[in-house]
């Protein structure tokens, strides 16, 4: 395994417009592989993913009967000419993919960073990386790949583009990334959906520390209505899950939570109990919206984590 | 309860705030640690809050505990009793010491008897105090008061405590309270004492009542009694039947093993010119006889002694039981009756037939037979033979003996008071009058449980037979318990007297009823002796010749000798009355001495005088001392012995608890309790107590620490 995360190397010397996040010779080995969807997509150009849409080109896949109103210039002439009846030609029709990456922005994600403001090991370096890899990936797909930053609201968005002036600026927005205040993941699902204007990927990377899940679960049943293809991966540093070593702590919360004063040798057990009821609460909620859910440890490569996302996608 | 290092409760005092310190102060500085999940933190620690919060107090109590008992444990707590009456001289008070004198005071080890504990004690009750008035009250068999009033001489009392000594004789708690409830009802003080010091013997002190004592009285039991080591003791010296010139007795020593473990008891006898060692095996808590059979061959008065060998018990002083015996000559037996030696047969033939085959199987061991039988029945017509002539018996059978002089009857009463058995054969209704006559003379020595009357007209009392018969004891049980009435069944009374229950006798004595309910025989103690009266007209009954009537007849007999003298036991300390034999008539010619063991205070040997009642001189000895073999002689010859010891019932240690003393004998009462043990050095076995409760109290800190981490 390699190492969870990377030190970030300050490129600006070199290449002021890459970002700090990017390893492109780290990438080079995944470039090949696609994120892809096993869902019909609906794209603006034409690309490597099924679209909804039957064209009159590409692959033939089937006839059809005719019937009143059908696009004459499907009609298979010579079918009809040898039996008297009229059929349709129909072809599968390949178009990109629009992949919108929504990334929490709430203080919570600083969990394991070494201060404030230095987020080095926390959930969100992993998110940048993460985040940063996969839209690269994408656009090297030829498709489109937008950001939805989130905290109480949506902080900034990009809608989807397959450019690489695009990636650029979505590479140095996820950079610029800085995290504070609560999290309203609701509100900035309602608002990315009342932005968008056409139906895509929704790829939403959160750690769903959130006062109640239920509205979440609401606006992602929305995404879904309306026709989105929704996955979520949920972010877990290992100290959220197990607690650190030692016995007397001071914790602090991220998001104004205030201070708490306890010894874990107390507590440790009934904490770990509450939090994987949690764990199970945001699948369960997740799994049951038709989102498709990854749970992912952020003490894990991001590389091998991306690798496993990617292979599982296409299979 | 005190304690033996006071200072060490001070320290822990102080030491009480260091759990307290250590469980406010030395909290874990908290590590400042940024956390996204503190609601979920917060919940956890919601939820265990008040476990934890219980956790904490209990930890920090439990340590205080620990602190708290640690410090109880170095200070050394001594527990002593509550006590009513403080153990030394307190001013003002008026105090009455009851001091246990009984055998079993000597009880110790080590130097230290319960008697010596009892003294030291008792000197510390009678230390000088302003106004302090005390008296002291020896109890023994009788009680002995050094004054009869509460005295302010608290050293003369002193004195006659560390001068008196434990007397081989038993305790007679209410005897000594009454005499100290005397002396403290003449109190008028305020503060009254009563002070018990004793071993508080089972035996003795079991039937306790304070209720002589006034109400008033502060009521202390000071026990002095050592922890019950085992006492192993010889309880009872004595002989199966009267030992006879010749005859083989079984000689009996009952020797008591009081310990909890098995003993091998060696048992040596000395009768002076006969010795034996008896062994045996003795469990623990029981007591075992050992026999031996013993011949003597002379009559007269035998003295010894029975010893344990080897015997380094508690109380060394039941070790050893002292043995005076008389050894008699061969029984004789006087049959009395106005009919014709020469008529046969006859109510008379029978019986003196009878008698001589029952008396010649009793002497089978005599080798000349035929000259016993001359001498052992032997046969006086009342009228004819001048009462002066009459041979002296064992036994007295009177049948058909017509109406008897006031002189014979008051000879044969006498007799009878002084041991001698009498049968009489009763069938004619002047043999009614005699009993009357008799019943009149020996007045209440004599109660007889039916009276002879006359038969009741138109009844003629013929074909009677056996109804009841009383076989488990008595002369009849020679015919087994289950065999008596099928045995009897053949036999058919006529003739003889019709009975009534009298009003003063006890129809136990009773052992065989004919079918018209009238008594066939009974047997009733008369003074030292017995009577047995044999309801039945030989002469016209089959019985006779019935095979039951010789070995009934032949127990009979010994039952009339059974309540001979089988050696002369006495207890010391209490009051001794003997009639002496019939042959001692002069006061001067008696001489008493010492024949051995402790001598009586001031030569008192008690006194010996002729008394007109008895008709025989009387020795009697209030105080006799003991143990001891005391005689008296007439002409350098042992006229009668007596041997004193101290009763059985001494040599068992067993003490009465604290809570029976408290709780069940002090009459709901509140009485204070000390011993000798907790006066001298309390319970001093706190101390670890504490440490095991300490080290459980550190044991439930960490089973408290791991169960809140469940």
């Amino acid at each position: 395994m390699s190492q969870a995360i990377p030190p970030i190397l300050n490129t600006s010397k070199t290449d002021p417009l890459r970002s700090r996040f990017f390893e492109p010779s780290k990438l080079s080995g995944l470039e090949k592989m696609q994120f892809t969807t096993s869902r019909r997509v609906e794209g603006s150009y034409s690309g490597r993913h099924i679209a909804k849409r039957r064209g009159g080109s590409g692959e033939f896949v089937d006839y059809r009967e005719y019937s009143p109103g059908d696009d004459l210039r499907r009609l298979d002439w010579k079918a009809m000419g040898r039996t008297g009846r009229s059929y349709l030609k129909l072809f599968q029709d390949e178009t990109d993919l629009r992949c919108t990456l929504l990334l929490d922005a709430s203080g919570s994600m600083l969990q394991g960073g070494r201060s404030v403001d230095d987020a080095r090991g926390s959930k969100l370096q992993w998110m940048q990386f993460f985040a940063t890899a996969l839209s690269h990936l994408i656009v090297v797909g030829r498709d489109a790949v937008g950001l939805c930053c989130v905290r109480n609201e949506i902080e900034e968005y990009l809608p989807p583009a397959a450019s690489m002036q695009h990636r650029s600026l979505l590479h140095r927005s996820i950079e610029n990334l800085r995290p504070e205040g609560e999290t309203n993941l609701a509100v900035g699902l309602d608002q990315l959906l009342v932005q968008s204007s056409r139906r895509g990927v929704l790829l939403v990377m959160s750690d769903f520390l959130v006062p109640s899940m239920e509205p979440v679960i609401s606006s992602f049943r929305k995404f879904r209505s309306r026709g989105w293809e929704i996955v979520v991966l949920h972010l877990v540093h290992p100290d959220e899950e197990k607690l650190p070593e030692g016995n007397a702590f001071r914790f602090v919360g991220f998001e104004g939570d205030g201070e708490v004063n306890c010894q874990l040798a107390e507590i440790r057990k009934a904490y770990q109990e509450q939090f994987q009821l949690h764990l199970k609460s945001v699948r369960t909620g997740l799994v049951s919206a038709g989102c498709d859910y990854y749970r992912i440890r952020t003490d894990e490569s991001y590389l091998d984590v991306l690798r496993s996302f990617l292979v599982t996608r296409s299979a | 309860m005190n304690f033996l290092h006071f200072w060490a409760l001070g320290i822990g005092a102080v030491a009480l705030a260091a759990p307290v310190a250590v469980h406010f102060l030395t909290k874990p500085k908290p590590v400042r640690f940024g956390l996204s999940t503190v609601r979920f933190l917060r919940e956890a620690i919601e939820q265990r809050k008040a476990r934890s919060r219980f956790r904490d107090w209990l930890i920090l109590l439990l340590r205080t505990l620990c602190v708290a008992l640690l410090a109880m444990a170095l200070a050394r707590p001594l527990f002593q009793e509550r006590q009513a009456v403080p153990t030394t001289g307190e001013a003002n008070a008026q105090r009455v010491l009851v001091i246990d004198q009984s055998q079993s005071m000597t009880a110790g080890s080590g130097g230290l008897t319960n008697w010596s504990s009892a003294v030291v004690s008792a000197t510390q009750y009678l230390e000088s105090a302003q106004g302090l008035k005390a008296a002291v009250v020896f109890a023994g068999a009788k009680p002995r008061a050094v004054f009869n009033e509460l005295s302010p001489n608290l050293a003369a009392l002193r004195e006659a405590v560390m001068q008196a000594k434990p007397l081989a004789e038993r305790c007679d708690p209410r005897a000594a309270l009454e005499v100290a409830a005397q002396i403290l009802e003449k109190v008028k003080a305020e503060k009254k004492e009563l002070i018990i010091l004793s071993d508080f013997q089972r035996s003795n002190w079991g039937t306790l009542l304070l209720d002589l004592i006034p109400q008033d009285t502060q009521i202390q039991f000071h026990s002095v009694s050592i922890p019950d080591s085992g006492n192993i003791a010889v309880t009872s010296v004595r002989f199966a039947s009267e030992p006879v010139v010749g005859q083989p007795v079984t000689m009996e020593v009952e020797i008591a093993n009081y310990s909890d473990r098995e003993v091998e008891a060696r048992c040596n006898i000395d009768l002076q010119t006969w010795k034996r060692t008896l062994t045996a095996k003795i469990l623990p808590q029981s007591s075992r006889t050992l026999s031996e059979t013993v011949t003597f061959d002379e009559e007269g008065w035998r003295s010894g002694w029975a010893k344990l060998e080897s015997n380094l018990d508690v109380l060394p002083s039941d070790d050893e039981r002292p043995i005076a015996v008389r050894v008699r000559p061969p029984v004789s037996v006087l049959l009395i009756s106005r009919q014709n030696v020469q008529e046969i047969p006859s109510s008379s033939f029978y019986i003196q037939q009878a008698l001589q085959v029952a008396l010649m199987g009793d002497e089978s061991s005599n080798d000349d037979r035929s000259s016993t039988k001359s001498k052992t029945v032997q046969r006086v017509h009342p009228s004819r033979d001048a009462l002066r002539t009459w041979p002296t018996a064992d036994v007295f059978v009177l049948d058909h003996p017509g109406s008897l002089e006031e002189e014979a009857l008051q000879m044969l009463a006498s007799q009878m008071r002084r041991g001698k058995g009498l049968l009489y054969i009763t069938s004619e209704m002047v043999d009614a009058t005699n009993l009357q006559q008799f019943a009149d003379l020996l007045g209440n020595d004599f109660q007889p449980p039916v009276d002879m009357i006359p038969p009741v007209e138109n009844a003629a009392r013929k074909d009677l037979f056996v109804r009841k018969v009383q076989s488990r004891d008595g002369p009849f049980s020679v015919l087994g318990t289950n065999n008596a009435a099928p045995l009897l069944k053949p036999v058919r009374f006529q003739g003889g007297l019709a009975t009534r229950a009298s009003a003063n006798g006890m129809s136990d004595q009773i052992l065989a009823e004919l079918s018209d309910t009238s008594a066939l025989m009974y047997l009733s103690s008369v003074g030292s002796g017995q009577m047995a009266v044999l309801n039945a007209d030989l002469m016209r009954s089959n019985w006779p010749v019935q095979p039951t009537f010789l070995p009934v007849l032949s127990e009979l007999t010994k039952s009339l000798l059974a309540q001979r003298g089988q050696g002369d036991q006495a207890f010391s300390g209490e009051p001794v009355v003997r009639v002496l034999p019939a042959s001692l008539t002069s006061e001067s010619k008696l001489q008493a001495r010492t024949v051995e063991g402790t001598p009586p205070n001031d030569g008192d040997f008690g006194k010996w005088q002729w008394s007109a009642g008895q008709g025989a001189m009387v020795w009697s000895w209030q105080e006799p001392p003991g143990p001891g073999i005391y005689a008296l002689d007439e002409n350098a010859k042992s006229a009668w012995m007596v041997a004193t010891s101290a009763p059985a019932i001494e040599s068992d240690l067993s003490s009465l608890d604290k809570e029976v003393l408290t709780q069940r004998l002090s009459g709901g009462r509140e009485v204070g309790f000390a011993s000798a043990e907790t006066n001298e050095q309390g319970s001093d076995d706190l101390w670890s107590w504490l440490i095991a409760a300490c080290l459980l109290g550190l044991i439930g800190e960490i089973a408290a620490l791991r169960w809140n981490r469940m």
